[in-house]
C-alpha cells in the first residue's frame, strides 16, 4: 500500500471566494502583490513546533541554581550550554543556531506566552494561530486575516503553508492560502498532468484520478512551477531532515520570486513527557541544522534582510522535570532569525522561583511579536487585523 | 465508511436513509422503496405553463413583448421545475424512485432546450417516475409515444414523404441494442415505421396522412410495422438486455464494471424479461455491489445532497443549485446531448474539482449559495422580483449545522463518526493527518467546539476520498 503522504496534496485554505468564477486556472499577474518589487519585500516564514517545546532546555539560564535543582535528571551541565549572554545559553546540539547568534542575526524573545494559559495542545495551537485571548474564540487566522486585508482579488498565493493540513494561522476569509504536502511530487506530477503522461503508480484509479486532478486545480499552480523551474539548479545542500526539505522548498520559492509573502511550516514531536533528554536532543539537531541551511541559503542570495523567520511552539514545559520529561507548561522562549533583526536578547532571563502552579509566567504576549512583523516586515497595521498588543521596540 | 451509509448514497442521493437500512434491514428498504406511493400531483407552478398545441398556437402569435414575457416565464420554470425534483430525491422517505427516475432521464435522454416546453418535460419526468421499477421494454414503447421525445428527437419532422431518422436511430443506438447490432437499412426501416408519429395532446399519436404503411424489414422480419412492433422485435434480439444493463451497473456499482458482471446481469435481465425489480433485488445482495466503495466518482448532485445532508441544511436553494449543477455539466432536464452524461471521471475536471472545493469552503464557513454569482438569472427581469422573493424565503431556512454526535468525549470518536459516514477508505495517514486537525486533547465541551469540528469536516469534505463512494 502506498503511502497517502506520498501524494502531493494541495487544498486552498480558503473559506470561499473562488467560486464560478470563469478563468479558474489562469495563472495571476504578479502586480496582484502589493509590496511586489524584489528590494524591500519582505518575507515571514513561521515555523510551528508542535507538542509545546521545552524551552528551558532550549535556552538555557545555566547560571540559575534552581534550574539544575528543579531538572536533576534533564538538566544541561553548564560547561555543555553554548553560552549566549547574560547567563542564558544554548543547548549543545544547537550549533547552527549559535552561530546566527553570533553573526548577530538572531534575537531571543524570553518568556512569551498570554494571559490564563491553556495547557491543552488543541486549545492552545488554536490562540497562537487565531491570536485571540484565551477566553475568545474565532475562526480565522491571524496570517489569513492579514492576507485577507492586503491580498487583491482572489490572489490563491499570498500564503502558503508547507504541511499535510492546512493551518488555522493562514485561514482567512478568502482563499489566499494554500497547502502543499510535498512538492517534489507536486512538481513531478504537475509536469504529468500537463503532458498528459499517465503515472500509474498508486493503489486505487479513482483516487488517483482526483489527486492529480487536485494538484491541476488550485490557481497558483504555474506561478509555483515556474519558481521551482527557476531554482533548478544551483540550490546549495540541505541537511536530509523533514523540515530541512520543507525548508528548501521554500527557499525555493523565494529565490524563484513567487509573490508569496508569508510561508507556514511545521515540526512534531515536541510533548516530550518522558525520555526528554535524547528525543529533545534530536528534535532541536533537525530544528537548528535545517534553519542553519536556510539562513546560509538565504544569506547567500544577499536575501537574510528581506526574509523573517519566526520559530514558536505552543507552549514551554513545567519549570520542575516529572523524572525523565516534562509536561505542559507555559511560557518559553521564541526565536526570531533575519529579516533586519538586531540580534538581541529581548526580556528578563525566566525568573524560576516566581512560578504559577509550577509554570513559568510571561513577559512578552506573543501578540506583541505578532504585531511587530505585521507592522514592520509585512507594513499593516496590526489592529486592522484584530490585533490589539503593541509592538516589540528594539527587534528590528 | 460505514455500510449503511454507503448504501444510502448509492440508492439514494444522500446519508438519508441510512438510519432506516440500518435498523430495517436492505431487503425490507428495497421493498418499501418498490410499494411507497410517490409524488403524481402536478406542481403548483406549472398551473400557467402553455399545456396544448392552441395554447402554444396561441403564444406564437403574441406580440414580441408579451412572447418575450411568456418565454422568460417558461425559462424560470425550467429552474422551478429543476429544483421540484431535486427536493423530491432530497426529502424522499425511499429516494430510489427518484434515483431510478433520474436513470431514465439520462438512458431516455430529452432536453428541454430544444423541447421548449416545461409540461412535456414534466410528463416525460412523470413517465419515468410511474414506470420507475417497471419493465424496460414497456417503458420503451412508452417513450416512442412521449411527446418531449418525439420533439426532442425530431419525429415531428418525420413523415412518408421527408423522412427524418433520428428517433429511430437512437431506439437502436442509444436505447436498446448498441451499435454493432443493427444495420443502417433497420434504421431507415425504423423510420418509416415511425413516419407520421407525431405530438398531440394527449401524447404521441399516428397521423394517418403521414404514415408510410408500405412493408418493412426490420431486424430481418417483415411486415407493416408500426411503434410498437419495433419494440417488440429489438426485444427480441439476443442483445436487447446489454446495453441497458451495462449502464445500470455503472449508474449503481461502478463506472468500471467488469465484462463478466454486465454479461452476468444482462442475461438475467433478459430472463426476467426485462423487470427492473428483480434486477435490483438481486444487484443488492449481491457483494460485488456492496464491495464496491470507492468504485464510483461521485456526480455533482450526490456531492451536494449529501453535503447539504451533513449540514442538515432542510431546503435545497434553487437558483444557486441550478447554477452549481450547470456548471458542473449535470443541468437537469438538460443534458449535454442525446447520449446524456458519461458519468465516471468525466464529472471531474480541475476546474469543477475546485468548484465543489469552493462550495465546501462556503458551507463550512457558514455562508450559502446567495454569494454566488447568478449573472444569468439576474437578467430575468421581471419576473426575476417573483421569483427572488421566492428564493430568499428558502435562503432563510438555510442554516449550515454540521452532523456531529455532541455527547462525543474525545477527538477519536468525532473523527470516527465523520469518517463513517464520509470516507470510503480511511488510510492511516489520512486518520493521523486528521487527529492533527482535531488533536488528542481537544475537548468537544469547549465552547467554539463545532468550530472546530466543521474544519475537520472541511478537510474531509475537501480529501480526495470524498469526491469518491
Amino acid at each position: 500500500m502506498h503511502s497517502r503522504r506520498n501524494f502531493l496534496k494541495i487544498v486552498g485554505t480558503t473559506t470561499g471566494g473562488m467560486l464560478f468564477l470563469p478563468e479558474f486556472l489562469t495563472a495571476l499577474p504578479a502586480d496582484l502583490y502589493q509590496n511586489n518589487f524584489l528590494g524591500n519585500r519582505q518575507i515571514v516564514v513561521t515555523l510551528q513546533l508542535n507538542g509545546g517545546n521545552d524551552g528551558l532546555n532550549t535556552f538555557i539560564p545555566y547560571e540559575n541554581p534552581l534550574y539544575y535543582e528543579y531538572r536533576r535528571n534533564i538538566g544541561i551541565p553548564k560547561n555543555e550550554v553554548l553560552k549566549v549572554a547574560n547567563g542564558m545559553g544554548f543547548h549543545p546540539i544547537m550549533t547552527g543556531m549559535h552561530q546566527m547568534v553570533q553573526d548577530g542575526n538572531l534575537s531571543v524573545l524570553q518568556n512569551v506566552g498570554y494571559p490564563n494559559p491553556n495547557r491543552s495542545h488543541f486549545r492552545s495551537v488554536e490562540i497562537w494561530q487565531t491570536a485571540t485571548n484565551s477566553n475568545e474564540y474565532a475562526s480565522t487566522g491571524w496570517l489569513g486575516r492579514y492576507l485577507d486585508a492586503t491580498c487583491k482579488g482572489d490572489d490563491p498565493i499570498g500564503g502558503m503553508t508547507i504541511d499535510s493540513i492546512d493551518a488555522l494561522a493562514l485561514r482567512g476569509q478568502s482563499a489566499h492560502a494554500l497547502t502543499m504536502t510535498d512538492p517534489i511530487r507536486f512538481e513531478k506530477q504537475l509536469k504529468a498532468l500537463k503532458t498528459g503522461q499517465d503515472d500509474p503508480i498508486y493503489e486505487h484509479p479513482n483516487l488517483d484520478f482526483v489527486r492529480k486532478l487536485m494538484i491541476g486545480s488550485f490557481e497558483g499552480a504555474d506561478q509555483i512551477q515556474a519558481a521551482l523551474e527557476k531554482t533548478k539548479t544551483g540550490m546549495p545542500n540541505y541537511p536530509k531532515y523533514g523540515l530541512a526539505t520543507n525548508l528548501s522548498w521554500v527557499a525555493r520559492m523565494i529565490k524563484g520570486d513567487l509573490p508569496t509573502s508569508v510561508y507556514y511550516t511545521s515540526l512534531s514531536g515536541f510533548d516530550t513527557h518522558s525520555n526528554q533528554k535524547p528525543k529533545h536532543q534530536n528534535l532541536w539537531k533537525e530544528v537548528s541544522e535545517s534553519v542553519k541551511a536556510f539562513y546560509d541559503d538565504m544569506k547567500a542570495a544577499g536575501l537574510l534582510q528581506n526574509v523573517t523567520l519566526m520559530i514558536f511552539s505552543e507552549f514551554g514545559r513545567r519549570a520542575k522535570e516529572n523524572g525523565s520529561g516534562t509536561d505542559h507548561g507555559a511560557a518559553a522562549p521564541v526565536f526570531v532569525i533575519g529579516g533586519g533583526n538586531k540580534g538581541k536578547i529581548i526580556g528578563a532571563n525566566p525568573d524560576l522561583s516566581d512560578l504559577n502552579n509550577g509554570d513559568l509566567k510571561f513577559q512578552t504576549d506573543f501578540r506583541s511579536i505578532y504585531a511587530t512583523l505585521l507592522k514592520q516586515k509585512l507594513n499593516t497595521n496590526p489592529m486592522n487585523i484584530g490585533i490589539q498588543a503593541m509592538p516589540i521596540n528594539g527587534l528590528f | 465508511m460505514k455500510k449503511e451509509y454507503f448504501l444510502s448514497q448509492r440508492l439514494g442521493f444522500s446519508n438519508a436513509q441510512a438510519d432506516y437500512i440500518r435498523q430495517n434491514g436492505l431487503e425490507n428498504f428495497l421493498n418499501r422503496s418498490f410499494d411507497a406511493p410517490f409524488q403524481e400531483e402536478v406542481p403548483d407552478f406549472l398551473d400557467d405553463a402553455p399545456k396544448n398545441l392552441k395554447e402554444f398556437r396561441k403564444m406564437k402569435q403574441l406580440n414580441p413583448d408579451k412572447k418575450k414575457q411568456v418565454q422568460l416565464s417558461e425559462k424560470l420554470r425550467v429552474i422551478r421545475l429543476q429544483n421540484w425534483w431535486i427536493e423530491n430525491m432530497y426529502a424522499a422517505e425511499f429516494p430510489l424512485r427518484e434515483k431510478m427516475v433520474l436513470f431514465w432521464h439520462n438512458h431516455f435522454v430529452s432536453s428541454i432546450q430544444k423541447v421548449k416546453s416545461t409540461w412535456a418535460m414534466y410528463q416525460q419526468n412523470a413517465l419515468f417516475r410511474a414506470h420507475a421499477f417497471g419493465n424496460f421494454k414497456t417503458l420503451t414503447a412508452h417513450v416512442l409515444y412521449d411527446n418531449a421525445m418525439l420533439i426532442y428527437l425530431d419525429n415531428t419532422q418525420n413523415r412518408a414523404r421527408a423522412v427524418n431518422e433520428n428517433l429511430s436511430r437512437e431506439l437502436l443506438e442509444l436505447f436498446t441494442l448498441g451499435t454493432g447490432n443493427y444495420t443502417e437499412s433497420d434504421i431507415k426501416a425504423g423510420a418509416a415505421a415511425l413516419a407520421g408519429l407525431n405530438v398531440s395532446d394527449n401524447g404521441g399519436k399516428y397521423y394517418p396522412l403521414l404514415e408510410d404503411n408500405s412493408s418493412k424489414t426490420y431486424l430481418g422480419k417483415t411486415g407493416n410495422w408500426k411503434a410498437k412492433d419495433l419494440v417488440d422485435l429489438i426485444f427480441d434480439h439476443p442483445k436487447a438486455a446489454h446495453r441497458l444493463t451495462e449502464k445500470l451497473l455503472k449508474f449503481f456499482v461502478a463506472d468500471n464494471p467488469s465484462a463478466s458482471l454486465m454479461d452476468e446481469y444482462a442475461v438475467f435481465l433478459k430472463k426476467q424479461n426485462f423487470e427492473i425489480k428483480p434486477f435490483l433485488t438481486k444487484l443488492i445482495t449481491d457483494q460485488r455491489f456492496t464491495h464496491s466503495q470507492g468504485d464510483k466518482i461521485k456526480d455533482p448532485l450526490n456531492f451536494l445532497l449529501s453535503v447539504f445532508h451533513e449540514f442538515q441544511i432542510e431546503h435545497v436553494p434553487m437558483r444557486s443549485v441550478f447554477q452549481y449543477l450547470k456548471e458542473q455539466n449535470m443541468n437537469l432536464f438538460n443534458p449535454p446531448n442525446v447520449k446524456g452524461w458519461d458519468g465516471g471521471k468525466t464529472w471531474l475536471s480541475a476546474q469543477k474539482l475546485l468548484q465543489r472545493v469552493g462550495v465546501i469552503s462556503l458551507l463550512c464557513s457558514g455562508k450559502n449559495f446567495s454569494h454566488l454569482n447568478f449573472k444569468e438569472t439576474e437578467k430575468m427581469e421581471p419576473d426575476a422580483l417573483e421569483f427572488t422573493e421566492l428564493e430568499n424565503k428558502k435562503i432563510q431556512s438555510f442554516k449550515a449545522n454540521l452532523r456531529w454526535n455532541k455527547t462525543a468525549t474525545n477527538n477519536k470518536q468525532i473523527i470516527e463518526e465523520l469518517n463513517d459516514r464520509n470516507i470510503f477508505a480511511v488510510s492511516n495517514d489520512l486518520q493521523q493527518d486528521m487527529e492533527r486537525v482535531l488533536k488528542y486533547d481537544f475537548d468537544p465541551k469547549m465552547q467554539n467546539a463545532p468550530i472546530a469540528v466543521t474544519r475537520l469536516a472541511e478537510f474531509i469534505f475537501k480529501s480526495p476520498e470524498y469526491q469518491l463512494i
